[in-house]
């Protein structure tokens, strides 16, 4: 008897020892809160934050919840814990920062589920990982905010490359009238004039010419891409007729255009159209649009080619859409939002 | 007489490439428009012998898909790519378009209307290779396709994730090329690189 006794207390020695041993603190109660087991790291953590040892599990995990009763450590919910599903915060699992900067994760759980008898709340040193994620969080803000000014930037120097452009032109013009006057200035120095007149003439000219363009260039208007698109049209024969408004947004005017360019090149080369009809009517959310040709009347159905497929994606990547009616004629139907009309609404 | 068809948004450039087609007696400039997106347009009604294509056009469209399209519907009308920009990926794409011929404005050391007359000859007309810019401390030449792709990507504000599912490889040698990338040009992040490369045009994301 008396050895079943020593056997037994031999082994709950065992079992503490090797619990106090664990690098974490540990807590088994009941579902009531009456602690069965607690190791020496959990009795300390719980002495550091409420002033007091585990006596009641529940009453310490109330106390980690709420956090009004604890005094020596401060509660962590930082934003990069709820994006990262391992590290949520939740009802089970709460993070706190010790006086002495570390900081443990204290996570609850009830063991044997469908019978419930057992709960473990388990504190585990988090102080490394924490850092390591503060760190990843910090550097992913800090790519978030690279690959914005990368975009920006971006756009920027798409416009800046187009004035470099015009200003190696106005460069080389300004080389060109360089080079003739130096030519001249050799001509009459070494009395060569009269031989040298239709060169040095013809180098003065094409100078001249193109310095003329410079302030053409410089007070250019912006494009008008329908003055374009009439004017190609009118070059094979065609006549575009708009009725309606036409989308107020570039971005939709664009795209209003592109459909009537697929519609004429198909309505001319399909069809032998020679006008061409774009009906506008305004909607809700920007503009719809009938596009119909004059061409042959006996097209009962149409095969979606490149032109059309590129066209559809266009639209739909804009929140748009495209159908194609076929009653003997063919009509491209489209729908295009207009966000300068939308802005102008709100 | 050779009809041709110039498709140049800039004024000045425009204006220029027809000055110099006037000193021959054997072109005649039919129409000049800003939006290569016209362009298949006004070959409908075979008036077009020659385009002089602009590779950067109006409202973002490119010469380069639009000289696809037309070789495409139209293979007898000549094309001439014509630009200023050393993007690398240029010329490859205007062999695969089908074009007949590349010139560079700034960098070529031929003469457009040699150039024209080379191939109305049947002569195709191609510069050797991408004029070499330099990139941090390395030529452009230096740079693999393979890595002049990731810096593509990387511009078009691709997260490396993203790199290897458009490139199909996988994250790790998306890394090793950017690695490679940094200590080819001697850049310390990836957007001083991007930054240059765009702003010297050897990586245009839209074309």
């Amino acid at each position: 008897m008396h050895l079943r006794f020593r056997e037994r207390q031999h082994a709950v020695s065992a079992v503490r020892e090797a619990i106090d041993s664990y690098p974490g603190g540990l807590v088994f109660s009941t579902m009531d809160g009456r602690p069965i087991l607690v190791n020496k790291m959990m009795n300390d953590l719980a002495f550091v934050m409420t002033g007091r040892t585990v006596l009641d599990a529940n009453d310490l995990w109330y106390k980690l919840l709420r956090s009004d009763h604890i005094t020596g450590a401060v509660r962590l919910c930082k934003p990069w814990f709820s994006e990262n599903t391992d590290d949520a915060i939740s009802e089970d699992r709460v993070v706190y920062e010790m006086t002495d900067g570390t900081v443990w994760r204290f996570e609850r759980h009830v063991m044997d589920e469908e019978v419930p008898s057992t709960v473990q709340i388990e504190a585990a040193d988090f102080t490394e990982l924490y850092s390591l994620s503060e760190k990843l969080y910090e550097n992913n803000e800090r790519l978030s905010m690279l690959h914005e000014r990368q975009k920006n930037l971006l756009a920027n120097i798409m416009q800046i490359n187009h004035d470099k452009e015009l200003l190696a032109t106005k460069m080389r013009i300004h080389d060109e009238f360089g080079r003739c006057l130096v030519a001249t200035k050799k001509s009459l120095s070494s009395h060569t004039l009269d031989e040298d007149i239709t060169s040095l003439a013809r180098g003065w000219e094409d100078a001249i010419r193109d310095l003329t363009n410079i302030p053409l260039a410089a007070s250019q208007t912006e494009n008008s891409p329908e003055a374009e698109l009439l004017s190609v049209a009118d070059m094979i024969g065609c006549h575009i007729e708009f009725l309606g408004e036409q989308p107020v947004g570039r971005k939709a005017l664009l795209m209003l255009y592109a459909a009537v360019r697929e519609a004429l090149t198909n309505a001319v080369r399909h069809a032998g159209a020679d006008c061409l009809i774009v009906s506008l009517t305004k909607t809700e959310r920007g503009c719809h649009a009938e596009i119909s040709g004059n061409g042959s009347k006996n097209v009962y159905s149409v095969r979606e080619g490149d032109g059309l497929r590129n066209l559809r994606r266009r639209l739909e990547q804009e929140g748009g859409s495209l159908s194609i009616r076929c009653d003997g004629g063919v009509v491209l139907i489209v729908d295009i939002p207009d966000e300068e009309k939308r802005n102008e609404r709100e | 007489m050779i009809n041709v068809l110039i498709v140049e948004d800039s004024k000045i450039s425009r204006e220029n490439v027809q000055s110099r087609l006037a000193l021959s007696q054997d072109y005649l400039v039919i129409a000049s428009i800003e939006n290569a997106a016209n362009a298949e347009i006004a070959c409908m009604k075979g008036k077009i012998d020659l385009i002089l294509m602009d590779v950067c056009t109006a409202d973002d469209e490119s010469g380069l898909k639009a000289a696809a399209r037309i070789k495409k519907h139209y293979p007898r009308i000549k094309i001439l790519i014509m630009t200023s920009m050393p993007e690398h990926s240029f010329l490859g794409k205007a062999r695969e378009s089908g074009c007949d011929g590349f010139w560079y404005k700034e960098y070529g050391s031929i003469d457009l209307l040699t150039a024209c007359d080379c191939i109305m000859r049947g002569e195709p007309v191609w510069p050797e290779r991408t004029p070499v810019i330099r990139v941090g401390n390395a030529d452009s030449g230096e740079l693999t396709d393979r890595e002049l792709e990731v810096v593509r990507e990387l511009a078009q504000g691709c997260r490396y994730e993203e790199i290897a599912e458009n490139l199909g490889i996988t994250v790790n040698t998306v890394k090793y090329h950017v690695k490679n990338l940094m200590q080819k040009t001697g850049y310390r992040s990836t957007l001083q690189l991007v930054a240059d490369v765009v702003e010297k045009r050897l990586i245009l994301p839209k074309y």
